[in-house]
């Protein structure tokens, strides 16, 4: 017997986690020596701790680091008001008046046969609507940021991980303008961006990095004022923004974030500026490009993704704003076989992509037999050539499943980029999905040799380097490519190189690093175009 | 009777002690980055077991999920209030346990009429291949035994079983004398022994 009684369980329970002084283990183990339903009692504990410390251990969730940081920074207006700093009282007042004014913006601009892109995702904010509208009043005939035609722009994300900040800088003049951040935008990495024929606004999207989805936005590059536009899964297909040549309209895709990658076509109308409207309600439908203007109609392709893609090119009056029926409802023309054309800006060519399609989950439709890129003329023949002169469709089928084209202005050098070929590699590690593979029509096909040298594609920690995004100079001599660090942990600002490659070989520079080694995010890149008057 | 403090009101004073917008927002172009790295790095250390301490508290992978997201998030806004690196592990299962104990008193409010706790707290049981499925069968017993547990006889168990922690350690977590750890423990043990048997395991 001891001082814990005739059964000392609770001395055994301590044995357990080495929690006995010296004394107690002497009386412990002369007790067990002589009781056998202590002896069972330590081998049923003992047994137990076994059974806790041996269960499957199930991984924690993979988006559990992007979830604390979404939360810390959702958390930063979750203080309560009596110990708010008495400059936030003012903002709050200010949201409530944002608040009342997008209300009745919303009751006077709603139109039921255009319905609003809020109608189903959680855009546009209330500020998107009244407060931030970038705006279009005609400045003074100067380009903002000093730019010049050629100059190149660049987005850089700066700032600890939960309070990023996103400035533009002209890499030429050196001036920058920081954009205001739409009230619970929260910007994260830029992906895409799209500068207006005038220079004067700046499209662009963002990853929003706890839900991967991206965001749309405007800025209007002479203020800072941002406006956000759409939020949308960013499907294979889905992922081009372009300005129409004149400038006053801008096309994306948006595949709602609550939809299984069912996609149509929106536009941006700058000249009324809170006005974005669905163009397409097929569910199947992307943005491919615009083409010149004809006969002052607007001309868009739109593709529509089925096993046997096709396209059709929608026209409405350029002057007439956004039209509020469907344009691919009447007699548009329609192609078969040709999926995604990229128009080249004088209007001459079109790359393209042939296969059979499939409908592959929330990343929409891709290809999943005999995908190829293609160049035509455009005269009306659609057919083209394969833009790979290697590369032919293996027997099984499994070619691109997706991938990027580029332009440059001079409607002759081009690009093909992030092209996911599913097929067994043709040569060593071609294609690759991480490769710019540039030419010019003037110079026929691509080819494995048609990769551009992007230099080091590992980063100063030894992270293999991600293609993020590629833009053409307006001669078609350079490429900016952007080029993502991977994140040793979702608690810290995104990284990337802005990587500028001249076509005809030479070696590839860094920009936007300012000298800093991990340099923050910079890109994608936009070069000024001509259209920018000096 | 007495007033039962508030859990949100407790969880406030936690989340934001008089100083702590000043520290986190106000001066944050000026934060330094080794406060950034180091959040980081506690990050990379314990999300794994801070999702397990969890998950064996609440038998729920989507809740054990929520609890170690919001024990991060709290983490962060009072990171300035860890003295050292070295005590963060009491410190960070200190948050843990809070937040999945509010979580639990916050379910068994908001619980249906009729539906028991251990219908409630029921184990996960999403489907996995088959060998995690077989594997897990023992799993799932052993787990439904100390979800029948008190919460603090679960608490200082799995503390003591899952995560290695001894009597002081514990003690120290749960604002608990050493004594009163070992009793806890005992009596843990003890019951933790006939939920087992319930679930034919064990002597």
């Amino acid at each position: 017997m001891t001082r814990f009684g005739s059964h000392p369980d609770e001395l055994i329970s301590a044995s357990l986690s080495g929690d006995l002084t010296d004394l107690e283990r002497r009386e412990l183990d002369s007790h067990l020596a002589s009781c056998a339903t202590c002896r069972q009692t330590l081998e049923a504990f003992d047994e137990q701790r076994q059974l806790l410390a041996g269960m499957t251990d199930l991984p924690a969730p993979r988006d559990l680091g992007a979830r604390v940081r979404s939360g810390i920074e959702s958390r930063r207006f979750a203080m309560p008001w009596y110990r708010r700093p008495v400059g936030w009282l003012a903002g709050a007042a200010t949201v409530a008046t944002v608040a009342v004014a997008a209300l009745l913006a919303v009751v006077f601009l709603n139109r039921p046969s255009t319905p609003s892109i809020g109608a189903f995702s959680p855009t546009p904010t209330a500020s998107a609507v009244s407060s931030q509208v970038p705006s279009t009043t005609p400045a003074p005939n100067t380009a903002p940021l000093g730019m010049q035609p050629g100059d190149l722009l660049y987005a850089q994300l700066t700032g600890p991980f939960d309070g990023l900040k996103l400035t533009v800088i002209d890499a030429q003049s050196g001036t920058r303008i920081g954009l205001s951040d739409p009230a619970g935008s929260q910007y994260g990495e830029p992906k895409r961006a799209a500068l207006s024929p005038d220079g004067r606004l700046l499209a662009f999207a963002t990853e929003t990095g706890a839900k991967g989805t991206w965001r749309i936005f405007v800025a209007n590059l002479v203020d800072g004022s941002t406006q956000q536009l759409a939020e949308t899964l960013p499907v294979a297909f889905g992922r081009r923004i372009a300005w129409s040549p004149d400038g006053r309209y801008l096309a994306f895709t948006v595949a709602p974030p609550t939809s299984d990658g069912t996609s149509d076509v929106w536009l941006y109308d700058r000249a009324t500026g809170s006005a974005w409207h669905q163009l397409t309600h097929a569910g199947n439908a992307y943005f491919a490009s615009w083409a010149p203007s004809k006969a002052g109609n607007e001309q868009l392709w739109v593709s529509l993704g089925e096993a046997n893609p096709v396209s059709q090119l929608a026209q409405f009056p350029a002057d007439g704003g956004i039209p509020s029926s469907d344009p691919l409802a009447g007699e548009a023309t329609t192609v078969g076989g040709v999926f995604a054309p990229l128009v080249s800006p004088d209007g001459a060519h079109a790359l393209y992509w042939t296969g059979t399609m499939a409908r592959d989950g929330t990343n929409g439709w891709s290809f999943s037999m005999g995908g190829m890129p293609q160049l035509t003329p455009l005269d009306g023949s659609w057919k083209g050539t394969p833009l790979f002169s290697d590369l032919s469709v293996p027997q099984d089928g499994q070619a691109f499943s997706a991938g990027e084209l580029s332009w440059a202005d001079d409607s002759d050098a081009y690009a093909v980029w992030g092209a996911n070929w599913t097929g067994t590699p043709e040569g060593n590690n071609y294609p690759d999905p991480n490769a710019v593979y540039a030419s010019r029509i003037s110079k026929g096909q691509l080819s494995q040799s048609s990769a551009l040298h992007v230099g080091t594609m590992t980063s100063s920690s030894g992270d293999t380097l991600y293609l993020v995004d590629v833009a053409l100079s307006p001669d078609g001599s350079t490429a900016a490519v952007t080029l993502g660090i991977p994140l040793p942990g979702d608690l810290v600002a995104p990284r990337s190189y802005l990587r500028l490659i001249t076509l005809a070989g030479g070696p590839p520079s860094d920009v936007g690093s300012g000298g800093l080694n991990p340099p923050p995010w910079s890109g994608p890149g936009v070069f000024v175009p001509a259209s920018v008057g000096p | 009777m007495d007033a039962v403090p508030d859990p949100e009101d407790e969880m406030d004073a936690m989340l934001w002690p008089s100083h702590a917008w000043t520290d986190v927002r106000m001066s944050t172009p000026a934060r330094d980055s080794a406060r950034e790295a180091s959040f980081e790095r506690l990050f990379a250390t314990y999300s794994q077991p801070i999702f397990t301490f969890a998950l064996r508290m609440v038998g729920d992978a989507d809740r054990a999920a929520d609890i170690a997201q919001d024990t991060f998030i709290k983490a962060y806004r009072k990171f300035d209030t860890l003295a050292d690196e070295a005590s963060a592990r009491s410190w960070l299962y200190r948050i843990a346990t809070n937040t999945a104990i509010d979580d639990m008193r916050r379910r068994r409010f908001l619980r249906p009429m009729g539906e028991d706790e251990q219908q409630h707290d029921r184990p996960d049981s999403r489907p996995g291949p088959e060998a995690q499925l077989l594997a897990s069968t023992l799993d799932d017993r052993i787990q439904r035994a100390l979800l029948r547990l008190r919460p603090n006889h679960r608490q200082c168990l799995v503390l003591s079983d899952v995560e290695d922690m001894s009597a002081h350690q514990i003690g120290e977590l749960m604002g608990m004398s050493y004594g009163a750890v070992r009793t806890l423990l005992c009596r843990a043990r003890g019951e933790m022994r006939r939920e087992l048997a319930r679930e034919g395991i064990g002597t």
